[in-house]
């Protein structure tokens, strides 16, 4: 039986069980670069890596297209952009001691067909080799962003897909909303945004700055799920308008809006209906008691 | 009887004069159609001789797009002053030999600085290897075959046990010193399981954010 034999059933994260476990540590420098560059054009970037490793170490070096996801994380992809094949590093491998640390070089060209005005997302990779090229559980690297911008005309342009309350009816004070946001240009741009509460009589009521989150990449969807806490903000029951506005561009000069209907019906005015039809019920019951039958 | 009627009467006029009325439509004519239009509640019809409008308040239409052009010249560069810092506490995890009824863990530490004003996003970038079955239900459970991992830490972006694929693990979008995230591998197997060696290698990436 399955259960009589004697069953070795390991499971190991990686390959590497006789070396001893040891710690990763590098640095790279810088974190992002920005590139506007005309086709046919070459460009030379420079990043530096510093090993806190405790003994040699060799890092590979690559390129990576990147993607944004909905939530506005980067996401790498070897075939997610064609200029992955735009940049190489000068040399593949680098050998750092323990504390070294070394300049290493992307060379850039961008091709004279490239589409002017396109944008392009990269990543320049140092990837830490394990000790004897072996691999071990848990490989680590570290991605420098590249924003390429070929020359050309670009355009920053921005929609909301959709802006709601989650419910029409909101009976306390967090207000949850849902949004989708894509960005319809050829250019990153930063977000920054505010949410505008106006009560029927078109009188605003308060105002709430809302994160957006970083720079939304051309042809890429965000979805946010703001929470407005009213709390501090005198409302009575009834219905308002709930605006979003939000300054989008390099500039921060383009502005987009949106409304979306509230509802706010407090627990104790819905407790104070149900008394009035009851005490109206009542009073109506009573009267027709008193009046004549005909 | 009749009382009886008049007072329910009653009662659905208060309720429905309490609950102001609204609609969705879909507005269609001969020449255009509108797919969805928003919630109105109130309005008026506007004629003319060539056009009817059925207008609405207190709703705007979707998809407002404000944009504006640019030249871009080339000749341009510029990096983010500041450093990306990883740091793993071990490279090698074993999580040995698995028995029925119980589930086995292995850990580790990822420690992130980030100079970038974007602050980081760590996750996981490649995977290789064979394993057992993905964990699907939110948890690694002992007497059934399930792989997976859970990340803790104050910028995790993880719930619960997840299947080792790529994804996201952490992120926060302001510069960080040192920041922490525990990486917890987990297996089981069922007494059905296929006995052997499993081994997988993981890779994980730091970054900033755009």
């Amino acid at each position: 039986m399955f259960q009589n034999r004697l069953v070795l059933f390991t499971i190991v994260v990686g390959a590497g069980m006789m070396a001893a476990l040891t710690a990763s540590a590098f640095t790279i420098s810088p974190p992002r670069f920005v590139l506007q560059m005309n086709p046919g054009e070459s460009q030379v970037l420079r990043v530096l890596i510093r090993s806190s490793e405790s003994r040699a170490t060799i890092f590979r070096l690559g390129v990576v297209g990147v993607r944004q996801d909905e939530q506005g994380w980067p996401v790498f992809g070897a075939d997610f952009d064609e200029a992955v094949n735009w940049i190489r590093p000068k040399i593949p491998l680098v050998t750092l001691l323990s504390g070294g640390s070394e300049l290493v070089t992307f060379i850039v060209t961008i091709p004279p067909s490239a589409l002017p005005g396109s944008p392009h997302y990269l990543g320049l990779v140092v990837h830490r080799e394990s000790a004897n090229g072996q691999a071990t559980g848990l490989e680590a690297e570290i991605i420098s962003l590249v924003s390429l911008q070929v020359a050309g005309v670009v355009r920053e342009s921005l929609e909301i897909r959709s802006w709601q309350a989650r419910s029409l009816w909101q009976f306390n004070r967090q207000w949850p909303f849902a949004l989708e946001l894509k960005n319809t240009g050829t250019a990153a741009v930063p977000l920054t945004g505010q949410i505008i509460i106006t009560d029927s009589n078109g009188q605003e009521r308060g105002r709430f700055p809302f994160t957006l989150g970083n720079r939304l990449l051309p042809q890429t969807s965000r979805i946010l799920n703001p929470l407005v806490d009213t709390g501090q903000t005198p409302l009575s029951p009834g219905r308002y308008r709930v605006e979003l506005a939000i300054l989008f561009g390099n500039n921060a000069q383009l502005q987009i809006r949106q409304t979306t209907p509230v509802w706010y019906i407090p627990w104790w005015s819905l407790g104070g209906m149900a008394a009035a039809i009851v005490v109206g019920g009542w009073m109506g019951r009573r009267h027709l008691r008193r009046s004549p039958a005909t | 009887m009749l009382q009886n009627w008049k007072i329910s009467l009653f009662l659905m006029s208060v309720v429905a004069a309490a609950h102001p009325f609204y609609a969705w439509a879909a507005m269609t004519s001969t020449n255009y159609s509108i797919y969805a239009d928003s919630v109105g509640f109130g309005g008026s019809l506007s004629t003319s001789t060539s056009y009817t409008l059925q207008d609405t308040m207190g709703a705007s239409p979707a998809g407002l797009v404000t944009s504006t052009s640019y030249e871009v010249r080339g000749g341009y560069q510029s990096a983010e002053q500041g450093d990306i810092t990883l740091t793993l506490s071990s490279n090698d995890l074993n999580l040995g030999v698995l028995e029925p009824g119980a589930v086995n863990n292995a850990s580790t530490v990822a420690t992130i600085s980030s100079d970038s004003t974007s602050g980081y996003t760590f996750s996981i970038s490649a995977v290789s290897g064979t394993m057992p079955g993905d964990v699907s239900d939110g948890t690694v459970s002992a007497g059934s075959e399930e792989y997976g991992l859970s990340v803790s830490g104050t910028h995790s972006v993880v719930n619960g046990d997840v299947s080792i694929t790529p994804r996201t693990l952490g992120s926060v979008n302001t510069p960080v010193v040192s920041d922490r995230l525990t990486l917890t591998f987990k297996a089981s197997r069922s007494t059905q399981s296929t006995p052997g060696d499993y081994s997988q290698t993981v890779t994980v990436a730091a970054s900033a954010n755009f």
